[in-house]
């Protein structure tokens, strides 16, 4: 599984990456007592989906990972 | 009922993943798992990291919608 990487990740990387993810939950909720009408889901989903590209490309490695090989 | 479906699968899934994780910790404790071969703990990590992109999405279609 090593083949295949380029370079490592620093563990305080994830820390990070961790701490953003809950921010970015707080920022969500938040948001949802904002009173945002139509905008509110909008504002939503789009958070979520900006904590799912952190989870795709750090936690699940997309971001260090080579083509197939 | 999206309610039920939608929580009820997730908990099936984190049940198997902490399930697995455990499993793992067990394997790592044997040694079984070393710094020459954690294939399976990274393919874990993929399930687990799945999971949670499921969770992350379902937050605020089932927790946030219609709460203002």
């Amino acid at each position: 599984m090593n083949r295949g990487t380029r370079g490592s990740i620093a563990s305080t990387t994830y820390v990070i990456g961790w701490l953003v993810l809950l921010l970015l939950t707080a920022a969500s909720l938040i948001s949802a007592y904002l009173h945002l009408g139509v905008f509110g889901p909008i504002v939503e989903f789009g958070i979520a989906a900006t904590e799912a590209a952190i989870v795709f490309m750090l936690f699940m490695r997309l971001r260090t990972q080579t083509p197939l090989n | 009922m999206f309610y039920f479906v939608g929580t009820g699968l997730h908990a099936v899934h984190l049940s198997i993943g902490i399930a697995l994780v455990l499993y793992m910790l067990w394997r790592v404790r044997r040694g079984e798992l070393t710094p020459d071969y954690y294939a399976p703990l990274e393919v874990l990590g993929l399930y687990w990291s799945f999971v949670d992109v499921v969770w992350i999405f379902l937050y605020p279609a089932i927790h946030l919608v219609g709460r203002s």
